[in-house]
């Protein structure tokens, strides 16, 4: 029994596992030519020395001033109205995004009909289910340059980009979290004669609200970060400075746009934290 | 081997040790009796280092609590194996693991790492020598948070049996099986311990258990030892009395 | 929900500042509904439209896309790799139960003055490094090093790495004290304690989450382009400064074909640890 139990174990299981790990870390490595020398070789750690000295002291001149205090405005602004109506645009998109109000479950219309509008039901929670998980896919900057190339450069093609994004984001996360509710009071509520409308507004969306204020700040502090390179391909926000501060090497003036987005990044982050707090 | 004398120990306002004074000779098995929030687990925490008395003294082995700390401490501390109240396992790690973590303090850190990553062929066997010895060796390779609860003790037994301590300290160590499992895990306790040459010190809140299988007895009442005697000269009725009353002659004698 | 919680409503200034802020960031956004309609925007939404249809399939150039999309997922991969390098000491460092022992029912928390400033110094590099947005590093390793890959593993590997560390501490804080303090009652070191009591209980939950932030980085990976920092990004954004936008379709479809593809994989690694 003894021996039979040890000879069937494999003691360098986990050392296997660990080396299987490091293949797979050497082949990438080797595929996109990773150069951990450019990171840990005598330039590297040179250039890391200039870098730091150039960053600091950052620069203070009133325009440097006015850039980046424009810039943390306009970035809290869009990342209040992406999230914002990313939140409307997933409390639209996921009802029909969830199975057990529109396919199957209980809560789904039990009034006889034809095939036809069983199978038209089916391609709307389908459609509706592509369209959310395509916004959330398409990386927002694609998106961002998108509305570029269709309402000019500026904030308000970040904001759309942003909002569409988000809320395919919550599109499907509002309909996991419709599915994994608690069907019981919802069927009671279906036993009294209520309305899908009514189901939707008075069972439902009290019972997610925990989820959904949880999910919501937690995307407000991604898109603070989200808002904060918008300006990278001409939409708005801080980015546009860091990228032109970037791309001309003006070094300190990037110095106190990059201080500027970590105040304003860690603002948004201990906001939320605390609202987060006093709403749940 | 164990002194304790004037042990004192409070938590807050609450004083769970006040003045216990105790002698336990190398070899000795003792039961602790008496009912809960009598001072039975602070006592062990006493006992295996975790908690410094804050009054008395209590040597083990020569070495006096207070007096020592770092390595020094920890080389005291892995002569002593402690069966938790609570099994205190570590739940995603395996029943081989759990019992491996017994032999904890005498590896350095390239040896912990290592047999937590790919213990040897060595060492499994003799945890599963252990595991046979408590009756579950099948359950080797299982999730400790997927046993049972009378599992779940014998692991924490096989444990401290692994650790191959001088004084093994046994907290309630049948509380949580069944009462022929109960018989079963204390004559496995007391044989092993008597084979090995090894202190026994198991707290209990069976009058019946105790009697059976120790020769003495320590009953332990509001932070005080109310009673430390031979089990021949304690007779059911004292034993009784005491489980009412927290003394062990009958009440207004 | 329990009596002690009355539902809140908000006071009637509280509403008005509420109001007052999103109309200020209407505002500051340059909200104009009314500028999606104008000809401009509609002759363009059109000619996009027009002209993605059909995706532009030609053998060689799905060959391309394909081979960009690995480097997209090697970039990613990397990355990842190199965001658990830096989080796990900045999670352990930075976790209240590994560094002071507080949870440790042993009765001596460390409280020295040096084991406060290692973990506020853990907390506080965690907060600067995830701070700064992916895209900015890569940027400023672009221009530091070179183009290419190596920026954006770096960009990918340090943002994650402060975003680990914190949630790695918080997971860690997140067990129970008491198996651990069994195994110091061995003998133990704190060392033996931490890597076989603490962090086996947190390891399931760790594990998880890295698994959603691989697929985080994925996505992250795919605008890297932007920057020059290439993979799958850099030709999109070509093909749509081109106005190639057939091109634009195919590399967004390879795209959402990979996110989709790894997020299968997160899911089942996440639902294995969960």
């Amino acid at each position: 029994m003894n021996a039979a139990v040890l000879r069937a174990r494999h003691p360098w299981r986990g050392l296997i596992f660990l080396g299987g790990l490091l293949a797979v870390v050497w082949l990438a490595a080797w595929w996109v030519e990773f150069d951990i020398r450019a990171l840990f070789g005598r330039d590297g750690v040179e250039a890391f020395r200039k870098v730091g000295e150039r960053l600091w002291p950052p620069k203070l001149s009133s325009e440097v001033l006015h850039n980046a205090l424009t810039g943390m405005v306009q970035t809290l602004a869009l990342s209040i109205v992406g999230t914002l109506f990313g939140v409307l645009l997933g409390l639209l998109l996921a009802p029909f995004a969830a199975r057990t109000v529109f396919v199957e479950g209980p809560l789904v219309d039990r009034r006889p009909r034809g095939r036809g509008a069983r199978l038209g039901h089916k391609a709307v929670h389908v459609g509706v289910r592509l369209c959310a998980n395509a916004l959330r896919t398409i990386p927002y900057l694609i998106l961002a340059m998108l509305f570029v190339f269709m309402v000019g450069l500026g904030p308000f093609a970040g904001a759309l980009a942003l909002a569409l994004h988000t809320g395919g984001v919550f599109g499907r996360l509002y309909a996991q979290a419709i599915d994994e509710l608690d069907p019981r009071p919802l069927l009671a509520l279906q036993a009294t004669g209520a309305s899908r409308f009514q189901i939707w507004f008075y069972g439902m969306l009290p019972a997610l609200r925990p989820a959904l204020l949880s999910y919501t700040f937690y995307r407000w502090e991604v898109n603070i970060r989200e808002a904060a390179v918008l300006g990278f391909v001409g939409a708005g926000g801080l980015g546009y400075h860091i990228q032109f501060a970037l791309g001309t090497f003006h070094w300190s003036a990037l110095g106190t746009y990059l201080l500027a987005t970590l105040v304003l990044v860690l603002a948004v982050d201990a906001l939320s934290a605390r609202l987060r707090k006093a709403l749940l | 081997m164990i002194q304790l004398q004037g042990i004192e120990r409070r938590f807050g306002s609450v004083a769970a040790l006040r003045g216990v004074a105790l002698e336990v000779q190398e070899g000795e098995q003792l039961a602790l009796v008496g009912p809960s929030g009598a001072g039975k687990t602070t006592l062990f925490n006493v006992l295996n280092f975790t908690l410094l008395p804050d009054a008395g003294t209590y040597r083990f082995d020569g070495v006096e609590a207070a007096e020592v700390q770092g390595d020094a401490r920890r080389e005291v501390r892995r002569r002593i194996a402690t069966i938790h109240q609570s099994h205190d396992l570590v739940g995603r790690l395996s029943t081989l693991k759990n019992v491996l973590s017994g032999r904890l303090g005498y590896w350095g850190r390239m040896e912990a790492l290592r047999n937590l990553v790919a213990p040897s062929r060595a060492a499994v066997a003799a945890v599963h020598g252990v595991l046979e010895r408590v009756g579950i060796a099948e359950k080797l390779d299982e999730r400790a948070d997927r046993l049972s609860g009378g599992q779940k003790q014998r692991v924490a037994i096989a444990r401290a049996l692994f650790q191959d301590a001088e004084l093994i300290l046994a907290d309630e160590p049948v509380a949580s099986v069944d009462p022929a499992r109960a018989v079963s895990l204390l004559e496995l306790l007391t044989q092993t311990a008597r084979d090995d040459g090894r202190t026994l010190i198991v707290s209990l809140h069976q009058a019946e258990l105790a009697r059976r299988f120790f020769p003495r007895i320590v009953g332990l009442h509001d932070g005080r030892v109310a009673f430390d005697r031979p089990t021949e000269e304690l007779s059911e009725d004292e034993l009784a009395a005491f489980f009412q009353n927290g003394s062990p002659s009958p009440s207004g004698s | 929900m329990s009596t002690r919680r009355r539902r809140r409503r908000p006071s009637f200034p509280r509403a008005l500042l509420i109001l007052a802020i999103l109309a200020a960031s209407f505002y500051g956004t340059g909200f104009r509904p009314d500028l999606l309609l104008t000809e401009h925007a509609v002759g363009n939404a059109g000619r996009f439209l027009r002209d993605c249809w059909p995706p532009y399939l030609d053998d060689g150039y799905v060959l391309r896309l394909g081979k960009l999309a690995l480097d997209t997922l090697a970039t990613a991969f990397l990355g990842t790799v190199g965001a658990v390098l830096i989080g796990f000491p900045l999670g352990v460092f930075g976790s209240r139960s590994a560094v002071f022992g507080a949870l440790f029912v042993t009765g001596e928390a460390r409280r020295g003055r040096l084991t406060k400033l290692l973990y506020l110094t853990a907390r506080g590099i965690s907060a600067l490094l995830r701070s700064i947005p992916e895209l900015v590093w890569a940027f400023l390793f672009v221009r530091l090093f070179s183009l290419g890959p190596t920026p954006a593993v770096l960009g990918i590997g340090i943002n994650y790495g402060g975003m680990l560390g914190k949630v790695y501490s918080e997971q860690l804080e997140h067990t129970n004290p008491t198996p651990a303090a069994a195994i110091e009652a061995t003998g133990a070191s704190r060392f033996s304690a931490f890597w076989w009591g603490l962090l086996p209980q947190a390891s399931g939950a760790m594990s998880a989450y890295t698994a959603y932030r691989f697929e985080c980085a994925v996505r992250a990976s795919a605008i890297m382009g932007f920057v020059g920092a290439g993979g799958i990004g850099q030709e999109i954004q070509l093909s749509m400064q081109y106005f190639q936008f057939d091109r634009v379709l195919s590399g967004v479809l390879v795209l959402v074909l990979l996110v989709a593809l790894i997020e299968l994989l997160s899911d089942a690694v996440q639902r294995r640890f969960a």
